[in-house]
């Protein structure tokens, strides 16, 4: 039994490929962030080696070590903490312990998480080991896009797409995990979709409040003046934390196309019954064309932070220029 | 658990497609003995620079060759397939980057080849050598040992200094083309006794992008969702292929502007799984194709066969430069990976965006089934055979010699205008016209029209207004008058003389009606804009 939440798709297609024994050597995992990737990947790893029925098993010696962490033929290669890449010393060290025959499993699986963040030179290094390795290693890489890597990386493995895991599927999941019916529902909403944030909201309440609290002030943004915008901002972010004004962008762009759902007489994909009313009454009066024009105002303030612009400067240079 | 693409690596050099200009000549140089003793294989993934690489060791060492190709029989080749050929040296340049690998290379290479003739050396990824390592390589390069034979391959030749390029014969590697992608696929998929359709097998050859290897990934991968035998419809699941039906009803509803179905329609798409990137990709590709035909560009590309007929429905009712405006608006979406948004969050910005470029201009749009150019005649008497010839071969020649310039965004309109009893009923878009077409003869002619105005044009006399007498005088050259009328004649298909002079800002502006004279052409204006939008942000700033 797959113990994974959502990702029928995927998971049928991978349980398919390994009862035919069409299973590429090469895979690719792609999906936002927290949907689960390197979870299904260490999966897939516990598969290949369980010596269980109905493999993953999940009690057998391989599928518990590699649960574990502590599966010799396993292992997940990522970024070292504080660093922004896989090097190519990684891949290296990679390369020469997964030119070895499996220790205790039948195969050897390594996972490298993030792959979008190999640099160029470890992605090349990667290249001989990817397309022709030995034949008991399975490589499997994850990224939030495809786009993200080398082409030439890309070619060499087959890529499974993951989305964002649906909210019912979720929430499900969440009851199952002894949440009550209606914080299930919460949690699962205001996941959007990530499998790994639902899960650790629920064990830590205080994530969800904070995320809630911030949508429903939130959606004022758009019905007040510049200087109200201003203010509302300056009161709920610390405009200097680049990190905090990425979250409070993200956030403002998820809330608009809310907006825009709202406006086109389609469910809110985001906001809760209660919150979709307020948001409702706030923007009952923007065109399509108002609303378009506060997305692409939020977008260039992205876009501008990546660059290294100031970040205060960027979100408020948005917020006005969207008047 | 072998991949296809690695099972189906070509192992001769006939079943190497799509790189004959390659075949051919490393084909004649095995067979006349002429092998050099450095190539450079360049080219897109996947492409068969590693293959080939291969299958020439393979041919210089074969004891059979027949016309310079390995015979894939005797030993030496065999031993080759099998990968335990001595004198066969592969080496991956980028995990051993380093000058002290290459050093350790040239030392080998003065021995001789342990059983074949030759020795080779394919050094793959070679752009990842170091500036050191690639130096160190110079003097073995230039005149290696007889015995030796190196071919590098890279994907990034740019990166390979020009003295290591200079020492190789260099090849360059082709997308492969999708005819010799399908040929392969068919190939492949006879041998391992799949049952699948062309059509179903070129909806691979068009995701792999002219890779053979992303080709046989993608035919593994829509193998592995099925049993036996594929079609197009089990493709299209298999590789998250949007439904091409989707793609049409989605482009329906952006036509009839109901932004907000298109919306629900993508929604309930994406929410049963579907990838939102390929929706956006495929729906790229299929405008991309719309923009081809409304080009009058026949059979460039390749449109999904369940969108042939739609797509004849579409175009009728697009003008090239909305068709342009929805393409830049549907590619201009990539949000930042740093965000965590929703993944169908380009596609729907892109999509309100695409909806509402078209708005813009909608009046302007022949949203009639095309007639002959005709765009509102007042009490028009039947035209002339002699205005009407013309002008209809022009239409005809428009989309070849003004391929996609968008209306708005250009500086001109090149429309064709209709020339009627020798009036020209839109003097300004006839001028546009005549100034753009003049660029590709000469620009400083072009310039000077800019500045100039048609102040009326009967009984085949063009009078051409200027304000300033110098850019008049130009214009009575005897050269850049004719230059002039030719391309008058070309634009509208009717010919004038002109007469060029200069006249005050009142006079043109009563000769043509209207109050639209620019001093300049909308620099100041937009300067001023833009020093606005500065200022108001810069106050934004001082205000925080």
């Amino acid at each position: 039994m797959w113990n994974v939440i959502g990702h029928k798709r995927a998971v049928s297609a991978l349980q398919r490929a390994l009862e035919t024994n069409r299973l590429p050597h090469a895979l690719l995992f792609t999906g936002p962030e927290g949907v689960g990737k390197t979870h299904l990947a260490l999966e897939l790893a516990k598969a290949l080696n369980c010596a269980g029925e109905d493999p993953p098993c999940g009690s057998c010696i391989h599928c518990h070590q590699t649960e574990i962490d502590s599966h010799p033929d396993v292992s997940v290669v990522e970024r070292a903490d504080g660093k922004d890449s896989i090097v190519i010393g990684q891949v290296r060290e990679l390369r020469d312990a997964a030119s070895l025959r499996p220790f205790q499993g039948r195969r050897k699986v390594y996972i490298i998480a993030g792959a979008e963040g190999l640099t160029d030179q470890a992605a090349d290094a990667l290249l001989k080991t990817l397309e022709e390795p030995q034949p008991q290693l399975t490589m499997i890489l994850t990224a939030s896009e495809a786009e993200g890597l080398p082409a030439t990386v890309v070619s060499r493995c087959r890529v499974i797409p993951l989305q964002q895991v649906e909210t019912e599927v979720i929430a499900a999941a969440l009851r199952a995990a002894g949440q009550d019916e209606a914080s299930s529902a919460r949690l699962a909403r205001l996941s959007r979709g990530r499998v790994g944030w639902a899960l650790r909201a629920a064990r830590q309440p205080k994530l969800a409040t904070q995320q809630q609290e911030l949508a429903v002030r939130l959606a004022d943004l758009w019905s007040l003046d510049v200087d109200g915008r201003l203010l509302l901002i300056e009161s709920l972010t610390d405009k200097k934390d680049r990190a905090a004004v990425r979250r409070s962008l993200e956030l403002m762009m998820i809330l608009t196309r809310d907006l825009l759902f709202i406006t086109q007489g389609l469910p809110p994909w985001f906001m809760g019954t209660d919150e979709a009313d307020l948001l409702r009454s706030r923007g009952a009066g923007l065109s399509l064309r108002e609303i378009h024009g506060r997305m692409a105002a939020l977008k260039a303030a992205m876009e501008r932070i990546d660059q290294n612009v100031d970040p205060r400067l960027s979100l408020e240079a948005a917020l006005i220029s969207a008047a | 658990m072998s991949s296809l693409y690695r099972k189906w690596r070509s192992q001769s050099f006939l079943d190497l497609y799509g790189q004959e200009h390659v075949v051919r000549t490393l084909r004649n140089a095995v067979a006349q003995h002429k092998v050099a003793h450095a190539y450079l294989f360049t080219g897109p993934r996947g492409t068969g620079k590693t293959s080939t690489a291969r299958i020439l060791a393979k041919a210089v060492n074969c004891l059979n060759p027949h016309e310079g190709n390995p015979c894939n029989a005797c030993e030496m080749c065999l031993a080759a397939n099998e990968g335990r050929a001595l004198d066969v040296i592969e080496i991956d340049a980028a995990s051993n980057t380093s000058v002290d690998n290459v050093r350790d290379l040239r030392e080998r290479v003065a021995y001789a080849a342990g059983e074949g003739r030759y020795k080779v050396y394919i050094v793959d990824e070679v752009h990842r050598l170091s500036g050191a390592a690639f130096d160190a390589f110079l003097k073995t390069l230039e005149e290696p040992p007889e015995h030796v034979i190196f071919v590098f391959a890279s994907t990034e030749p740019h990166k390979v200094p020009a003295t290591i390029i200079s020492r190789c014969q260099r090849f360059d590697f082709r997308r492969i083309g999708p005819e010799d992608a399908l040929r392969r696929l068919r190939e492949v998929a006879e041998s391992e006794g799949i049952a699948v359709d062309d059509d179903a097998l070129m909806l691979l050859v068009q995701g792999a992008n002219g890779s053979l290897r992303d080709a046989l990934g993608l035919l593994d991968q829509a193998l592995a969702y099925s049993d036996g035998g594929i079609s197009a419809a089990e493709i299209r699941q298999a590789l998250g292929l949007t439904d091409p039906m989707l793609v049409a009803r989605l482009t329906d509803h952006l036509l009839d502007g109901e932004v907000g179905r298109g919306l629900e329609d993508a929604a309930t798409f994406i929410a049963s799984g579907a990838d939102p990137g390929q929706l956006v990709r495929q729906l790229v590709d299929y405008w991309r194709y719309l923009l081809l035909r409304a080009s009058g560009v026949q059979q460039a590309s390749w449109v999904d066969p369940a969108l042939a007929d739609s797509a004849g429905r579409h175009v009728s009712r697009l003008s090239t430069a909305q068709i342009v405006r929805v393409l830049a608006a549907l590619t201009g979406q990539d949000f930042s990976a740093k965000y965590n948004l929703p993944p169908e969050l380009p596609f729907e910005v892109g999509y309100v965006e695409a909806a509402l470029g078209l708005q813009e201009r909608r009046p302007a749009a022949p949203s009639v089934q095309p007639a002959p150019p005709a765009p509102e005649r007042r009490t028009a008497p039947p035209s002339t055979p002699a205005a009407a010839q013309p002008s209809a071969s022009v239409e005809r020649a428009q989309p070849k010699t003004e391929p996609a310039a968008p209306a708005d965004t250009g500086p001109t309109v090149p429309a064709p205008i209709p020339a009627e009893n020798g009036n020209l009923s839109d003097l300004d878009a006839a001028w546009a016209a005549i100034v753009t077409r003049m660029r590709s003869r000469s620009k400083s002619l072009e310039a000077i029209l800019k500045s100039g105005y048609i102040l009326g044009a009967d009984n085949g006399e063009m009078k051409v207004g200027f304000l300033y007498p110098f850019h008049s005088e130009q214009l009575n050259k005897t050269s850049a008058r004719k230059a002039l009328e030719e391309v008058i004649v070309e634009t509208l298909g009717v010919s004038y003389r002109v007469k060029s002079l200069v006249a005050t800002k009142e006079e043109i502006e009563a000769a043509r009606g209207s109050g639209t004279v620019a001093e300049d052409d909308g620099f100041v204006e937009e300067a001023a804009e833009s020093l606005r939008k500065l200022h108001i942000e810069k106050l934004g700033n001082g205000h925080s």
